[in-house]
C-alpha cells in the first residue's frame, strides 16, 4: 500500500512539475504580441525603393496564432518542442514553418520577433500609421515647395488662382502616410479608390483641359484679331517653342512621346500640357504640369530680359495703328470658320478648340448669355480648383523627385526662352516687309506664347517703360489669342505623330 | 548632376530621322493652319462689306473706296459711345428737389452686427 501511494505521488509530483514546467513556457509565448520590423517591404508596385515594416505575430492558449503581416493576416496553429517553434498555416499556400525560442526572442528564418505588451505593440502600430516614420526628406523638400507656391501667390500676386490650389495640393500630396506595394489605404492620389484618385480621374483622362478651354473660350475676345489678322502668325511663329524643345528632350534621352509632351510646354498654356502629357506621358503630368504652370507664373519675370536683348528702343516706340471696330458678323463666324478651318488640319486637337471655339461662339451670339456666363465664371472656377489641386497633389515626393522632373524642369525654361524668342525675331522679320503706319511693335511677338493673358500684360508694361503713351495690350491681345490656338493646334500635330 | 548626365542615353539616329522630321512638319502645320486663318479673316470683310463699298462708290463717285473710309476705327467708336453713356445718363425724371434727412437710431446689439456675420471676408 505505501509503495502504491508512494509511486501515485510520485506520478502526481511528476505530471505536476511537467504541466508547471509546460505551463510557464506557454506562458512565456502567449503572454502580448511578437513583434518584428524589418526592410525589404516595397512602396508600390511599380516602385523600386523598400522600406522597413512591422510583422506581429499573437500566438494563443488554444494553439492558434494569428500573424499580421502588411498585406494581410494568417492565421494557423503553433506547437512548441524543445525551443522549436512549429506553424502550421491554415492558407495551404504558405508552408509550415519553423521557428526557435531564443533569450533574445522568436526566430523565424532571419527575422527575429521581440515580445511586447498588447497595448505597446498597438502603440507602435499606431506610430507605423502616422505621417512622422513615413516622412522622408523629399516630403519635407515638397512642401516647402508648397508653401512657396503659396507665398509667391500672396506676396507677388503670381497667378493665384492657379498657385494657391497648385501650393496646397503639393502639401496635401506630400503629407506621409503608411504604403506598401498590395496595401491600400484609399489614402494617396495614386491609390485606387480614393477621393483625390477619383478626382485626379479627370487629369489622367483629359476630361478638365478641354472644360478650361470651354471658359477661355467664353472669356475671350477675338476682335483684335479679327480686325488684324496678321498678328496671327505670331502665334505661329512663338510655337517653335514647342518643336524646338521637342528636339532638346529626344536629345537628353527621353522618348519621342515623352519629349512631345514636354515640348508643348514651350506653348505656355497649361490645359493643353495637361492633356497632350495625359496622352502621351501620364507618368510625367505632375512634372509637366507644375513646370508649365510654374512658368506661367513666372512670365514677367523671364520674358522681359529677351524683350530688352532682342528689340532696339527704337523698335519698342513703334506706335501701331488702332485696331478696327469688328462687326458682331464677323465675331459670330471667327468660332466656326476657326473650327472648321483648325480641326480640319489637325482633327486631334478637336477637344480644346472644339471647347474654345464653342465657348466663344456662347458668348459672341449674345443670345446664351446664362451658357456663356456659366462657362467663364462657375465652371471654369469649378475646374480650375479640382485641377490645381490634383496636379499639386499629383507631384508626390517619392514620384515626381526624379532626375527626369529636374531635366523637365530645365527644358521648359528653355521652351519659354525659345518660344518668347521666335515670337520677338518674328515680328522683327514682319517688319521688313511691312509699311509705313502697317509696321507693329516687335514687342507684340512675345505674347505669341500664349500664358493669357500675362504675356500681353507683359507686353503693355514694357511698351509703357519705352514710351508711356503707348499702350501695346489690345494689340498683343491679338497674338496672344492665336497663340493658343497655335498651341492647342501643335498638341494635337504631337499626339497624331507620336501617339 | 554626373547622376544626371550618366542617366542620358541619346539615340542621334532617331533625334535627326523621326524627330527633326516631327519638329520642322509639325511646326509648318501649325503655321499653314494660322496662315490660312490669316488669308480667310483677311477675305471675309471685304466679302461682309461688298455692298457698303459699292454703295459709297456710288454715293461719293470715287473709284476706291479705302478700308478707312470704311471701318469705323475703335477710338471713334469708344468717343461715340462715352458720349452717348453721358448724355443718358444725364437724363432725369421730374424731381422735387426736396432733400429730407430722416434719423434712425437704433440699438447696438452684437448679435444683430455686421461685423461679426459669418459671412464677412477676411480684408487684405
Amino acid at each position: 500500500m505505501k509503495k502504491l501511494c508512494l509511486v501515485i505521488l510520485t506520478f502526481v509530483f511528476l505530471l505536476g512539475s511537467y504541466s508547471f514546467a509546460s505551463t510557464s513556457q506557454t506562458d512565456n509565448i502567449t503572454k502580448g504580441k511578437w513583434v518584428n520590423k524589418s526592410d525589404g517591404y516595397k512602396l508600390r508596385k511599380d516602385s523600386d525603393e523598400t522600406v522597413e515594416r512591422y510583422k506581429s505575430i499573437k500566438f494563443q492558449e488554444d494553439r492558434t496564432f494569428v500573424l499580421d503581416s502588411v498585406k494581410m493576416k494568417y492565421s494557423g496553429q503553433w506547437t512548441l518542442e524543445n525551443n522549436v517553434i512549429s506553424l502550421e498555416f491554415n492558407d495551404h499556400s504558405l508552408n509550415t514553418k519553423v521557428g526557435s525560442l531564443t533569450p533574445e526572442g522568436i526566430k523565424i528564418g532571419k527575422d527575429l520577433y521581440s515580445n511586447y505588451s498588447g497595448a505597446v505593440a498597438g502603440l507602435m502600430n499606431f506610430y507605423e500609421f502616422t505621417g512622422i516614420p513615413n516622412a522622408t526628406l523629399g516630403h519635407l523638400i515638397m512642401v516647402i515647395i508648397g508653401i512657396f507656391f503659396i507665398f509667391l501667390a500672396i506676396r507677388y500676386n503670381y497667378e493665384p488662382l492657379l498657385l494657391i490650389p497648385i501650393g496646397f495640393g503639393i502639401i496635401i500630396g506630400n503629407i506621409p502616410f503608411f504604403q506598401a506595394e498590395g496595401f491600400n489605404l484609399k489614402l494617396g492620389i495614386y491609390e485606387e479608390g480614393s477621393v483625390l484618385n477619383y478626382l485626379y480621374f479627370g487629369v489622367r483622362q483629359g476630361i478638365y483641359p478641354p472644360l478650361i478651354f470651354l471658359g477661355i473660350g467664353a472669356m475671350t475676345d477675338f476682335s483684335s484679331l479679327i480686325s488684324n489678322p496678321k498678328l496671327m502668325i505670331l502665334g505661329a511663329a512663338a510655337q517653335i517653342g514647342i518643336f524646338l524643345t521637342f528636339l532638346g528632350a529626344l536629345v537628353l534621352g527621353f522618348t519621342p512621346a515623352e519629349a512631345g509632351a514636354i515640348g508643348i510646354i514651350g506653348g505656355a498654356d497649361g490645359p493643353t500640357a495637361i492633356f497632350l502629357s495625359s496622352k502621351l506621358a501620364p507618368h510625367l503630368i505632375g512634372s509637366i504640369a507644375i513646370a508649365a504652370y510654374s512658368y506661367m507664373a513666372l512670365v514677367p519675370i523671364i520674358q522681359p530680359p529677351f524683350m530688352k536683348l532682342l528689340i532696339t528702343k527704337k523698335e519698342r516706340l513703334i506706335r501701331m495703328k488702332p485696331p478696327r471696330a469688328v462687326s458682331k458678323l464677323e465675331k459670330i463666324m471667327f468660332p466656326i470658320v476657326g473650327l472648321l478651318l483648325t480641326a480640319y488640319i489637325s482633327p486631334s486637337s478637336l477637344p480644346l478648340l472644339g471647347m474654345l471655339f464653342f465657348g466663344n461662339l456662347l458668348k459672341e451670339s449674345t443670345v446664351t448669355k446664362r451658357l456663356a456666363d456659366t462657362a467663364s465664371n462657375a465652371l471654369i472656377d469649378i475646374v480650375t480648383i479640382l485641377l490645381g489641386i490634383t496636379v499639386g497633389a499629383s507631384t508626390q515626393a517619392d514620384v515626381f523627385l526624379t532626375s527626369k522632373s529636374l531635366m523637365i524642369f530645365g527644358l521648359g525654361a528653355l521652351s519659354f526662352i525659345i518660344a518668347t524668342c521666335g515670337g520677338l525675331l518674328f515680328a522683327k522679320l514682319m517688319n521688313v516687309f511691312l509699311k509705313g503706319d502697317n509696321k507693329i511693335n516687335p514687342l507684340i511677338g512675345a505674347a505669341g506664347v500664349s500664358a493669357v493673358p500675362d504675356s500681353a500684360r507683359v507686353v503693355q508694361h514694357e511698351g509703357l517703360k519705352a514710351d508711356p503713351t503707348n499702350h501695346l495690350l489690345m494689340h498683343a491681345m491679338a497674338p496672344n489669342v492665336s497663340g493658343v490656338i497655335g498651341s492647342a493646334v501643335g498638341a494635337g500635330i504631337l499626339l497624331s505623330f507620336l501617339m | 548632376m554626373n547622376l544626371l548626365l550618366a542617366k542620358i542615353d541619346t539615340d542621334f539616329s532617331m533625334v535627326w530621322e523621326s524627330g527633326l522630321t516631327t519638329a520642322i512638319v509639325g511646326w509648318l502645320i501649325v503655321f499653314a493652319a494660322l496662315v490660312l486663318l490669316v488669308i480667310v479673316f483677311s477675305q471675309i470683310p471685304k466679302l461682309i462689306y461688298y455692298k457698303t463699298r459699292k454703295k459709297l462708290k456710288e454715293e461719293t463717285k470715287k473709284d476706291v473706296v479705302t478700308d478707312d473710309e470704311l471701318h469705323v476705327v475703335g477710338d471713334v467708336n469708344a468717343a461715340i459711345s462715352m458720349a452717348l453713356h453721358l448724355f443718358f445718363s444725364e437724363m432725369h425724371d421730374e424731381e422735387s428737389n426736396i432733400i429730407t434727412i430722416k434719423r434712425v437710431r437704433k440699438t447696438y446689439s452684437p448679435w444683430s452686427s455686421k461685423i461679426y456675420g459669418l459671412r464677412v471676408w477676411p480684408r487684405k
